[in-house]
């Protein structure tokens, strides 16, 4: 769906939800909880504090969703929102005292350590292990691009931003926005393709 | 529309960028241009590829409980709010709450965690209480609120609670003239005070799953959770 | 204000997380200012199980110890630190679960108070102490029991 029809639709379903129009607020919710959880979990890297920055976001959305003037895109609205949420998660993580190392693993709390194939309980041994290989090979993949195009591909795969937010954020030219994700699609797949080969 | 500025439309036209005008034009340009549409199906393969790999990284998740558990949640703290209006001083008791509620909690709770960790729904109740409604207290006698008790043994540290309030998103912070803890999600955290010379303040900070538990109905007047 | 945002995040999400940094920031509650106020903070870390009985090391604390921890009968001194601080000033100790604690004195308060600052694993909280007071904090599990904190705060003359 292009960009402008989905702002469109979201627009419709904030003034209903505003309204009290419960069902409104649900179809809100199962748009963007993926979407949601995806960028949670490439911040915090953990799946049960990715499903709390999940619930967290929405309970902020429909607390302050009067407040919501629409002059950004909802989605940019959310994002922030979830986006927030993670960062201040990390700070009290960090402030927190020093994790045992063993306690990290025994929880779960892979912030730096990345997933961990206890904690999500629906997945099969077998997938786990082929998706922790491919995030291994993704990392390597990913730091074998530029800086610029890191950033804009994790901007626009992960967070899921439009060009215009990409031009916005990045301080670019929607052309370049265009070239330089054409470039950074290009080359991620060149240097994923060749790790997987190994 | 001519096949070489098709062609740089390919890209946005792919993710969906494209004023649904020029969209259709893309198309329409499309069905006649075999050369175009194969430029349009390598962009979609070396997107699709990336895009792909980055949500495979993702663990598999199921999301159906999120709403009912966003409401609930909602549910919960309105009820809290509600409640704690009604309360001043010291004494915010669990009982205060009406007991379905804090079951439900816990149900709603444990069905939204039953796929990533045992939550006990009783612990997680109170979790999730203690997140929303503020800190709980137990505690013996209550005194009206501001009343000072004094005396007694010197070597006992005193308190008198006469304020709440909310603190950051995610925190509940109480704060009194002498005493402000902060409570973080997971993490039940209750004071326990005095406000005779028999009993000590204690601090408690009990995390669920490691084995200790709050105290419970004791003739020292400390309830459990 | 958006490009900011996302430079944090993905400073936040690329970077690897620093160890403990001690942070004693959180609202406190106004301290009157004593010229050149000084705290000796004691602190006692102690062991709480079930079973067992209150160590001879412990022995002034006892009585306390017992009333404060109903269930508990044992208690053994697992470490013990002293600090004499001036308001603002923090001392850090390392415990027995690997845990940090870290406390400071904040200051007098015009009822004559102190209020001391902990920090430990996620609790922050503020104590108002009467001068000579004793104060607890107690529940983090460890082995078979549990760890008591067990704090003492007199004005230094």
């Amino acid at each position: 769906m292009a960009n402008q029809e989905r702002k469109h639709e979201d627009q419709a379903l904030v003034e209903r939800a505003v309204q009290g129009d419960q069902k409104a607020f649900r179809q809100l919710v199962e748009r963007y909880q993926r979407k949601v959880y995806t960028i949670a979990y490439g911040i915090v890297r953990n799946p049960d504090a990715a499903m709390d920055v999940v619930q967290d976001a929405f309970v902020k959305v429909h607390r302050h969703l009067p407040n919501f003037k629409g002059d950004s895109s909802f989605y940019t609205w959310l994002y922030r929102i979830v986006v927030n949420l993670c960062i201040d998660r990390k700070r009290r993580a960090a402030r927190a005292a020093e994790v045992d190392y063993d306690d990290a693993l025994a929880h779960g709390d892979g912030f730096t350590n990345g997933p961990t194939l206890a904690s999500t309980g629906i997945e099969s041994p077998l997938k786990a292990a082929q998706r922790k290989e491919l995030v291994e090979h993704m990392d390597k993949a990913l730091e074998t691009l530029s800086d610029d195009h890191r950033e804009i591909l994790l901007l626009r795969e992960v967070d899921g931003l439009s060009y215009e937010e990409l031009a916005e954020t990045l301080d670019i030219a929607k052309g370049t926005v265009m070239s330089r994700l054409f470039h950074a699609r290009k080359n991620f797949q060149k240097s994923l393709t060749r790790y997987l080969k190994k | 529309m001519n096949c070489n500025e098709v062609k740089t439309l390919l890209m946005p036209f792919h993710d969906g960028e494209l004023d649904p005008a020029v969209a259709a034009e893309v198309e329409t340009a499309l069905s006649g241009c075999p050369e175009c549409q194969v430029e349009l199906e390598e962009l979609s393969r070396l997107h699709t590829f990336a895009a792909d790999a980055f949500t495979a990284t993702v663990p598999e998740v199921d999301l159906s409980g999120v709403y009912d558990g966003v409401m609930a949640r909602i549910a919960a703290e309105d009820a809290a709010e509600a409640t704690s209006n009604a309360i001043e001083g010291v004494r915010v008791q669990r009982e205060d709450a009406a007991p379905g509620l804090i079951d439900r909690i816990g149900t709603w709770f444990s069905e939204l965690f039953r796929l990533q960790r045992p939550v006990t729904a009783f612990v997680a109740a109170a979790a999730v209480a203690a997140l929303v409604a503020g800190v709980w207290f137990s505690g013996s006698q209550s005194t009206s609120p501001g009343e000072r008790v004094d005396g007694g043994d010197p070597g006992i540290a005193k308190i008198d609670n006469n304020g709440k309030r909310r603190g950051r998103e995610g925190e509940v912070s109480v704060t009194s003239s002498r005493v402000e803890a902060i409570a973080d999600k997971g993490e039940v955290k209750v004071i326990t005070f005095d406000d005779s010379d028999d009993e000590p303040i204690v601090l408690w900070h009990v995390v669920e799953g490691e084995g200790v538990s709050m105290p419970n109905g004791s003739s020292n007047g400390t309830k459990g959770l | 204000m958006l490009k900011t945002l996302i430079t944090a995040a993905l400073t936040a999400g690329l970077l690897i997380a620093p160890g403990a940094a001690f942070a004693g920031t959180s609202a406190e509650p106004a301290a009157v200012r004593m010229a050149n106020a000084r705290a000796d903070i004691d602190v006692v870390v102690i062991h709480a199980t079930k079973d067992g009985e209150v160590d001879r090391a412990l022995a002034g604390l006892a009585k306390t110890l017992t009333r404060a921890f109903k269930g508990y009968s044992g208690f053994s001194k697992l470490d013990e630190s002293k600090a004499s601080l001036t308001e603002g000033d923090a001392h850090q100790l390392r415990l027995a679960n690997g845990r940090e604690l870290s406390y400071k004195f904040v200051g007098v308060d015009r009822d004559g108070f102190l209020q001391v600052h902990i920090e430990v694993d996620g609790l922050r909280s503020t104590v108002r102490v009467k001068d000579g007071g004793t104060f607890f904090q107690a529940g983090r599990g460890y082995k078979d029991g549990m760890i008591v904190l067990a704090f003492k705060a007199r004005l230094a003359r």
